[in-house]
């Protein structure tokens, strides 16, 4: 994606569109639970926007709630695997050489099962609620952000005005605090941006294999897994979801591609 | 070289074994187990009992593992707890599905990518770049079985054009038949497969613009076409090839989501299967036949980068 400005603005803009919605979903008439049989499998009209599910559910209704489910496993999923990413690139980065080794060691090793694969056994084990899919997707997706993390504090260590600090006597949590964070936010900020898309597609796959957000909660890859089942007749139910995961995958990764832009200057 | 490969593969070892450990635990650990999913509330404890038993699994934790690991020395996997067949007979039965479904997804989104990719760096910054970009993009954002389940509708229901479940047709072996049940998840591979590869091809091309070399060609007259031609795309080339090496693991696992969709007989819906069931064996079996690969494909691809490219020798250090 071409980093311009209005790109950014654009994603920034769909975004909070979507937090907004999410956020004030109760607020508005919008009922995803009534089960109306006399209303079954309608095409989206001025009554239902999007049309109603084969027990008579908005539709519109289920894509707003099911949106709340998908953003926040994203979201929160995103903190989880940033938290713990940093804090390994930074005992990784700062740590004695056998620290150092025995993280990346661990890296490596999460890194030699094929994701999904391994994000799979992690589901079927532990028969997930939505908190167990955040700890899941979010436990196995910080490797790239400890091995950047870790990359870029090895960079700064290097730089002259770090070395200056030590010989001049900072003390180490001084050291970090006003060296090597303000180092690592851009590059923590980017790989963020491509967690929470990661975390979303996974959920989104995971729930539409059966093993992530289970009815009668659901999100946008649980409406795709139902959507399955009427697609011959009923397309839209499973078009309106995926439009909705496109628009802020792209948005996120706009987002991302934007502060790479600002912060590291790079060429689009 | 030999020596270091050897090295290398003697690193796998000690690697896959840990991996096995952890996922065997990891097995244990889990609050029910196979037998949970075979035996019903109304058999007496006595009965769960003796099926615990039958299959081994009153044993301790690691005498299981020491019994699975000294029979995978000997190359043979297990049996599927459910289906008490060989898994090794099983994956030699469903791998090469999955592979004539991968491989050619794979080598098609691979050249397609070389392709735009050069074509995007040749315009950088241009209309056709920013097309080029923009489709990849929405490509990465694109959940694979949504783009399925819109060609499943289009082709399958609306048009009518191409079966949209299994392999074969019952009773038709032929090839052409094989060929139209391929079409969509291979299409649907390929959409999932190529928008990295471009970008990756594209943003090494642009690195390769800012090299001397380019400099020097362009101050002598040359013009994109021949620059490209005879320059970039070959030194584009170098590091796409260990993108091979990387890819490999996907001949396996590349598809597990895609076949699901289609119901295609490979190891993708067999893993998933045995996964659902809490089936161990067929779940160690998977994970270790792709963390071999995933190894195996890091050791080629950086045998690889030697072979295309003279300046990297690999010296003592280089491990």
């Amino acid at each position: 994606m071409t980093a311009r400005p209005n790109h950014a603005r654009g994603a920034i803009g769909v975004l909070v569109f979507l937090a907004l919605v999410s956020l004030a979903a109760p607020l508005l008439p919008l009922d995803p639970t009534t089960i109306d049989l006399t209303r079954r499998s309608q095409a989206p009209g001025p009554a239902h926007w999007f049309g109603t599910d084969d027990l008579g559910r908005d539709y519109l209704a289920r894509v707003v709630y099911g949106g709340r489910v998908s953003l926040l496993v994203g979201a929160l999923a995103m903190v989880t695997a940033t938290t713990i990413g940093t804090l390994i690139g930074l005992l990784a980065g700062l740590g004695r050489p056998w620290v150092d080794n025995l993280l990346m060691r661990l890296v490596d090793f999460l890194s030699s099962i094929p994701w999904l694969v391994l994000v799979i056994v992690a589901s079927v084990l532990l028969r997930p609620g939505l908190i167990m899919i955040v700890a899941i997707i979010g436990g196995f997706s910080w490797m790239t952000t400890a091995r950047l993390v870790r990359a870029e504090i090895l960079s700064v260590k290097q730089r002259a005005y770090v070395g200056y600090a030590v010989h001049i006597g900072q003390p180490l949590p001084i050291l970090v605090a006003r060296h090597i964070v303000p180092a690592i936010v851009p590059v923590v900020l980017i790989t963020a941006t491509a967690t929470v898309s990661a975390a979303m597609l996974t959920e989104a796959s995971l729930s539409f294999l059966g093993l992530g957000v289970q009815a009668p909660q659901t999100s946008w890859g649980q409406l795709l897994q139902t959507a399955q089942g009427s697609l011959q007749r009923q397309p839209y139910l499973a078009l309106i979801p995926g439009l909705a995961i496109i628009a802020t995958v792209m948005s996120c990764n706009a987002l991302g591609n934007s502060l790479r832009h600002t912060f590291l200057r790079e060429a689009p | 070289m030999l020596v270091y490969v050897a090295r290398r593969l003697a690193q796998v070892v000690p690697l896959l074994a840990v991996v096995t450990l952890a996922v065997f635990f990891a097995l244990r650990l889990a609050p029910y187990d196979f037998v949970d999913s075979i035996t019903t509330p109304n058999m007496t404890a006595e009965h769960v009992a003796i099926v615990r038993s039958r299959y081994g699994l009153d044993d301790p934790a690691w005498l299981q593992y020491l019994r699975w690991l000294g029979r995978v020395v000997q190359g043979d996997l297990g049996y599927s707890l459910a289906s008490q067949h060989s898994i090794a007979a099983d994956l030699a039965q469903r791998l090469p599905n999955t592979i004539v479904l991968v491989l050619p997804a794979y080598l098609t989104a691979l050249i397609l990518a070389i392709a735009l990719g050069l074509v995007a760096a040749a315009r950088h910054g241009r209309p056709l770049d920013r097309l080029i970009d923009t489709i990849g993009a929405v490509g990465i954002a694109m959940p694979p079985f949504w783009f399925a389940l819109l060609l499943i509708y289009l082709f399958g229901y609306f048009l009518g054009l191409f079966p949209i479940i299994g392999m074969h047709t019952v009773g038709d072996r032929g090839l052409p038949d094989l060929l139209r049940h391929l079409f969509l998840p291979y299409l649907v591979l390929v959409v999932a497969f190529f928008p990295d590869l471009t970008r990756y091809v594209r943003s090494s091309a642009i690195s390769q613009l800012d090299e001397d070399y380019v400099t020097v060609q362009r101050a002598f007259g040359a013009s994109d076409a021949q620059l490209f031609r005879r320059h970039v795309s070959r030194n584009v080339l170098l590091p796409v090839v260990t993108q091979i090496g990387l890819a490999l693991p996907m001949l396996v696992t590349g598809a597990v989501i895609t076949e699901t969709v289609f119901s295609w007989p490979g190891v993708g819906t067999y893993f998933l299967q045995g996964a659902r069931a809490l089936d161990y064996p067929v779940i160690l079996a998977v994970l270790l036949l792709s963390a071999t690969l995933v190894m195996v494909g890091n050791l080629l691809a950086d045998v690889l980068y030697v072979v295309v490219d003279p300046r990297v020798r690999l010296g003592k250090t280089a491990t």
